[in-house]
């Protein structure tokens, strides 16, 4: 029988393997050639994600992007607690191609809680379509990062659609989706046409899940550091 | 380019096509409804694999033009080819995923299907991808998998802090070995044999996929630790060459030959009826003032269950929920001789006991970080027990004893490293659990009445490789446990 005293650095050789383990390799890269993606402020209240690092050319996801199968690209968004206050955001990029139309199908999901539908024909397209993609990451009016903060942009790229993991998932999902499909002007672009102060509150909670509350194991992920624009300042 | 409504891909298809044979469901379904513990259990993932209905259309959407949601595409599967499977036939492949060639599956049922694949044992991974059929509208699915070793290896250490009261913890350890080999047999068998350290015990397994066409699927194990016997200084050599010495802490050991066959019948989805059988002949031999003690042990069992297994992975799970209700019998012989008493007193005991029992579980893991996963299992079982005993003096006595248990265990894993997909499989997880049970008894035996309730904290590491899993666990345990 061995002495309880002894082990004790088997213990301390555990926890300390787990500290100091690196990065899940293969699993998470950082940009890959073409650079960092840019935050700006849109309407005052809304964190945009822009400029987005051309990662539809990795090997990992242009190999799921021609399956035939959705594959999920899960945005999440956060700034350190020291500044300003921990600040969370989120959104979802779902991408299927239909092999008998050859054609992308491409649904964007916000933190606005406004599904964005395109229909994309040629590779080339959805290329030009993902650099000009803009994405909803933070209402600034529920939580607001002290401007020039430094964020972490994280993005898992996961296999199958996300939006029908399950029952709650799926309402949260539909429900959300209709409240896209009710507004007249659906699109990020389109917002100068409504007032804040009328937009659905529960569309923004639903967002917030739906962006946010979908984890699953990722076949690779991407991350980058930007910094936050001036005049991201809590109302 | 125009698209395609998918109601146009529905209507290519078949009637008889469009949605799994709710018949065959609805007989089924008669089956699982008779477990009524299982009721409350099946609402709670009833809608994961809810049938094909309300789907199937997918809209045009144009900028500012009002539409009806999204519906769920689905695809009409007309072939199912498997690729880099070198050994594992394809037969088994496609029986485990219970997709039906000539149906339509939503992307959350392709998803429930690769990960049946991925729960084989023989498998470490599996993706599927899908081609163009030879109709518009329909798909080949192409499963790609990644296959282990033919020859497979475990170890496992465990070390464990157990109180004892009035002195400080003790500390005890294990190192546990297995290696074996598996053979494919024909299109649909798996034969496999391997020995493990833990007594020596040496087993041997046969399992056949897709029994009757009906994905079903029949096991038989034997198991034997083929020991020679005890001397009198405590060691016991077994077939496999392992030494098991008496310690102060192990005072007992065992040698045996069970034989178990397990048959399990697909419902729907994820679901499954299984029924179980066992029958284990031991000979135990226990540490006594004088001598030993060594009791013939014979036990039967019986078990049907009903089972939901969604897990994403069988050794890292990450996502998923495992449900299980069981009804069990099981019949006890045993006759002790005991070594050392004086001659006025019989030197045999006899015991028997039947016992029922009815027991349910419900695990449920979920990631809250691309590393980290977390997982909760709550567990309880009723039964019943009769049992009579004739004692060294003769006495006749026969007890009732009904019993009560309930556990709840805590899990957090923190993944530490995962090769990527195109590098040899290998992957590293923190893993830790805390654990609580608690159990009564009560009947007219009052020395078999009482209740006790306990914990343990295990903190450990696992790690997956083409060959096996190898693990290092520590655990903190309250006696009571």
């Amino acid at each position: 029988m061995m002495n309880g005293k002894g082990s004790i650095p088997a213990i301390v050789l555990t926890g300390l393997l787990a500290w100091i383990s690196p990065p899940l390799a293969g699993d998470e890269s950082q940009a890959p050639e073409a650079g960092n993606p840019n935050l700006e402020i849109v309407e005052g209240d809304l964190l945009v994600l822009s400029g987005m690092p051309m990662i539809l050319n990795h090997e990992e996801v242009s190999r799921h992007l021609t399956t035939g199968l959705t594959t999920t690209f899960a945005f999440r968004f956060e700034t350190a607690a020291k500044v300003g206050g921990k600040a969370r955001g989120g959104a979802r990029v779902e991408i299927r191609y239909e092999l008998w139309d050859e054609v992308f199908h491409t649904v964007t999901l916000g933190m606005d809680g406004r599904p964005v539908r395109h229909q994309l024909t040629t590779l080339e397209e959805l290329h030009t379509w993902w650099r000009e993609l803009r994405v909803p990451l933070l209402d600034l009016r529920a939580r607001a990062p002290a401007s020039n903060a430094n964020g972490s942009i994280e993005i898992d790229i996961v296999p199958f659609s996300k939006a029908e993991r399950d029952d709650t998932q799926r309402w949260l999902y539909d429900s959300a989706l209709r409240a896209g499909s009710t507004a007249q002007s659906p699109s990020l672009e389109d917002r100068a046409d409504r007032s804040p102060t009328t937009r659905n509150s529960l569309e923004q909670v639903f967002g917030v899940l739906i962006a946010t509350s979908l984890r699953s194991r990722a076949v690779t992920s991407f991350r980058w550091q930007a910094k936050v624009p001036a005049g991201a300042t809590t109302p | 380019m125009a698209t395609v409504d998918q109601k146009y891909v529905l209507s290519s298809i078949p009637q008889a096509y469009r949605r799994p044979r709710r018949r065959e469901e609805g007989a089924r379904w008669g089956l699982a409804l008779s477990l009524a513990a299982c009721l409350f259990l099946h609402q709670s993932v009833r809608g994961e694999n809810r049938p094909l209905q309300n789907q199937g259309t997918v809209s045009n959407a144009q900028a500012g033009e009002k539409e009806s949601p999204p519906k769920a595409p689905l695809f009409l599967i007309e072939s199912i080819t498997v690729l880099n499977a070198e050994r594992t036939p394809r037969e088994i492949l496609v029986s485990e995923s219970r997709l039906k060639i000539g149906e339509a599956y939503s992307e959350a049922q392709l998803r429930d299907a690769v990960y049946r694949i991925v729960r084989l044992p023989f498998l470490l991974d599996a993706e599927f991808s899908l081609r163009k059929g030879s109709i518009r509208g329909s798909y080949e699915l192409v499963v790609s998998v990644t296959e282990t070793r033919q020859w497979f290896f475990g170890a496992d250490y465990d070390g464990f802090w157990a109180e004892n009261p009035g002195n400080s913890p003790e500390y005890d350890n294990g190192l546990g070995l297995l290696a074996g080999r598996r053979f494919f047999l024909g299109r649909r068998g798996v034969l496999s044999a391997s020995t493990s350290s833990e007594d020596g015990v040496i087993q041997v397994g046969y399992t056949h996929y897709d029994l009757f066409n009906r994905n079903a699927l029949l096991t038989v194990r034997a198991a034997t630790s083929l020991c020679e016997g005890f001397n009198q200084s405590g060691t016991d050599v077994c077939l496999a060459g392992i030494v098991d010495t008496f310690t102060e802490t192990r005072q007992s050991t065992s040698d045996f030959l069970s034989f178990d066959a397990g048959l399990a019948v697909p419902l729907w989805g994820n679901h499954s009826l299984q029924i179980t059988a066992s029958n284990t002949d031991s000979e135990i031999r226990f540490r006594a003032p004088d001598g030993f003690t060594v009791s013939q042990r014979d036990v039967w069992s019986l078990g049907l269950s009903w089972a939901f297994n969604s897990l994403d992975d069988p050794v890292f799970p990450t996502q998923g929920k495992v449900l299980i209700t069981t009804v069990g019998r099981s019949e006890l012989r045993e006759k002790s001789r005991i070594n050392g008493l004086p001659t006025s007193l019989g030197s045999f005991t006899v015991n028997s006991g039947d016992s029922s029992s009815l027991s349910s579980s419900a695990q449920k893991y979920w990631s809250s970080s691309r590393r980290t996963s977390f997982s909760v299992r709550v567990n309880g079982s009723v039964g019943h027990q009769e049992s009579e005993s004739t004692n060294v003096f003769g006495d006749d006595i026969s007890s009732n004893t009904d019993f009560y248990s309930a556990g709840l265990t805590l899990g957090h894993a923190l993944s530490l490293f995962r090769a990527a997909p195109s590098k040899p499989f290998n992957e590293l997880r923190w893993e830790n659990t805390l654990n609580t049970s608690w159990r009564d008894r009560s009947g007219s035996n009052s020395l078999l009445s009482g209740s006790n309730a306990g914990f343990s904290l295990t903190t450990g590491l696992r790690y997956r490789t083409t060959w096996g899993v190898f693990s290092l666990n520590l655990s903190y345990v309250d006696p009571e446990i």
